[in-house]
């Protein structure tokens, strides 16, 4: 799972209300080369938390991959943008747990594969 | 050449007050389809085409005759065309040998002013009939030996090719004589090729229920997939619709309730394979690799469509998908049977049968909350070939255009692409989605046939 992935991702608990970010946890972490694509993270970042993908860098021990804000001339910025693709896709958790924040319900990601399904009898 | 290709390059930048006639010669295997993909590439090239007086095609007659303003309008076109087989810039069309030669010799000359310049070959085509023959072949030959060629013929490499392209109609048997005749210049081809390149023969993995390849190509034009797009596909399978996307530029991602098909693992859909097992490579990340796609693909996730886990303020820029309505692959979801206080997340799930009207229903609401604005939703609907059918409506998103596939028996599918035009309101008051319940109709006797 990709940490732009995770920034898209919310808890689909019922009855949560708060849902989002989800908690991650990694025990596997895959690095990986992918063609670099200014445009493609330029479109994305109106989209993107900034502020999830920065504390889940910290959460998972990448922290200062990426600045704490997206600077102003971000679209012209290809130090910036290089780093934001690394962080958004090229790391790859390959094995690690989801965590609803508010319900703590946890989906396991296995073989780089987030399982959503809301499981019988959790704790 | 250099001074062909400058020549080349000086025609195709020069504007036209009037624009230049083209012919596309589309392919015949879903004539259903070929429409609404010629103005899905129309409006994601964003090329203008000139349709005030065109002769549109039809499924007798795949042609289309435009107006557009330069060779590199078409070429535009042709990058992800699908459904075209060529374009020639049309010298002139006619009914008879005569009649289509007098009117290519009085307009070739100012209308194709490289054709002197380089050489050449001349090729037939014909719809309706496999070969013109020989004798008809000789009298063209007869008149283009009048056309004051000055460059010479070159069957292997020319500079240029010409086409005579014979319309002789669906009928059985084929006649004699075409019923319109187009003669021109190949300007270049449509996308054809993407078949072999998806072809399921040779990819990685496959199920049951992979789409065909053109029929996913059909579905990326439709969506409008780009660079800079994200597409999703809430009933991934095997991914088949998410390549073609991705070929187009755009980033993909799917989900799926079948876990040993995200993961690689169970039964291969491979006939003559030993022990029945797929393979190492036959799983969705391995045929993004083998298709020089993997940088395009953001993932896939065990989910459940019907309770999506997605951030609606990160919309998507299509949905294409296939819904499994329950004839070949089963339609599930996960249900809560004993639900407790979200607190202790006491959860008992089983997988029940769907009911594909609220399957629909559910589809439309999701793509109308998570797609941006004019964002699009390409989906299949099963219908029956003898009974008449509703396309499902929704506030949101408004209808673009639909096509019908044939399928076995009484059954049919059909296409639906939509576009989101109105921001989601959960509380505006809209007509829920009514699908015929398909797999129970389609194990019943056609009344159809219980009549005869």
């Amino acid at each position: 799972m990709l940490l732009l992935a995770h920034n898209m991702l919310t808890s689909h608990v019922k009855g949560v209300k708060n849902g989002y970010p989800m908690l991650l946890k990694v025990n596997e972490i895959d690095e990986k080369e992918i063609e670099f694509s200014g445009e493609f993270i330029t479109r994305m970042l109106p989209r993107l938390q900034w502020p999830v993908l920065v504390q889940v860098l910290k959460d998972i021990g990448k922290p200062d991959l990426v600045p704490a804000e997206v600077p102003e001339d971000a679209a012209d910025n290809e130090d910036f943008l290089k780093a934001a693709h690394h962080a958004l896709l090229e790391l790859d958790i390959i094995n690690g747990e989801l965590e609803c924040p508010e319900s703590h319900m946890k989906f396991p990601i296995t073989d780089g594969i987030p399982n959503l399904l809301i499981k019988e009898e959790q704790e | 050449s250099l001074s062909l290709s400058s020549l080349l390059y000086a025609m195709s930048q020069q504007p036209s007050p009037t624009g230049n006639t083209y012919v596309f010669f589309f392919a015949q295997s879903h004539p259903d389809f070929i429409w609404p993909d010629f103005q899905a590439c129309v409006s994601a090239c964003g090329v203008e085409v000139d349709l005030d007086t065109a002769q549109l095609p039809t499924p007798t007659s795949p042609f289309l005759v435009c107006n557009l303003k330069n060779d590199e309008a078409v070429l535009n076109l042709l990058t992800r065309c699908v459904c075209c087989r060529f374009c020639l810039q049309l010298w002139g069309s006619g009914a008879t040998i005569d009649a289509v030669m007098d009117n290519a010799q009085t307009l070739v000359s100012w209308k194709d002013p490289f054709y002197s310049a380089s050489s050449f070959k001349f090729n037939f085509a014909c719809f309706g009939r496999r070969s013109c023959g020989k004798e008809r072949k000789a009298a063209y030959f007869k008149r283009l030996e009048k056309f004051p060629f000055e460059g010479k013929v070159q069957l292997e490499n020319p500079d240029v090719e010409y086409y005579i392209l014979e319309d002789y109609g669906l009928h059985k048997p084929a006649k004699d004589e075409p019923e319109r005749i187009y003669v021109g210049r190949l300007v270049g081809h449509g996308r054809r090729d993407l078949l072999d390149f998806f072809s399921l023969k040779t990819r990685n993995m496959v199920g049951n229920t992979s789409m065909d390849p053109e029929l996913s190509c059909y579905m990326a034009n439709l969506a409008q997939a780009k660079p800079g797009m994200v597409i999703f596909d809430p009933f991934v399978g095997t991914g088949s619709l998410l390549f073609p996307c991705a070929y187009f530029g755009a980033h993909v991602l799917g989900s799926d309730i079948d876990w040993p098909v995200l993961h690689g693992k169970g039964k291969t859909s491979r006939a003559n394979v030993q022990d029945k097992k797929r393979g190492s490579h036959e799983n969705i990340p391995a045929t993004f690799a083998q298709y020089n796609l993997s940088h395009r693909f953001l993932g896939v996730f065990l989910a459940d469509a019907s309770v999506p886990a997605w951030r609606p303020t990160f919309p998507f820029d299509a949905i294409v998908t296939d819904p499994p309505y329950g004839i070949r692959e089963g339609v599930k979801k996960i249900v809560p049977t004993k639900f407790k206080s979200c607190e202790s997340g006491l959860h008992y799930a089983r997988s029940e049968q769907y009911d594909i009207s609220v399957a629909y229903d559910d589809l439309l609401q999701f793509a109308a909350k998570h797609l941006r604005m004019h964002g699009r939703l390409v989906y299949w609907l099963p219908i029956l070939q003898d009974e008449d059918f509703k396309t499902p409506n929704h506030p949101s998103l408004q209808f673009i255009s639909q096509s019908v596939q044939f399928l076995s028996g009484r059954l049919a599918r059909c296409l639906i692409t939509m576009e989101k035009v109105a921001e989601f309101q959960p509380e505006a008051p809209r007509q829920k989605v009514e699908i015929t319940n398909i797999r129970e109709k389609f194990f019943q006797p056609s009344t159809k046939g219980a009549q005869e």
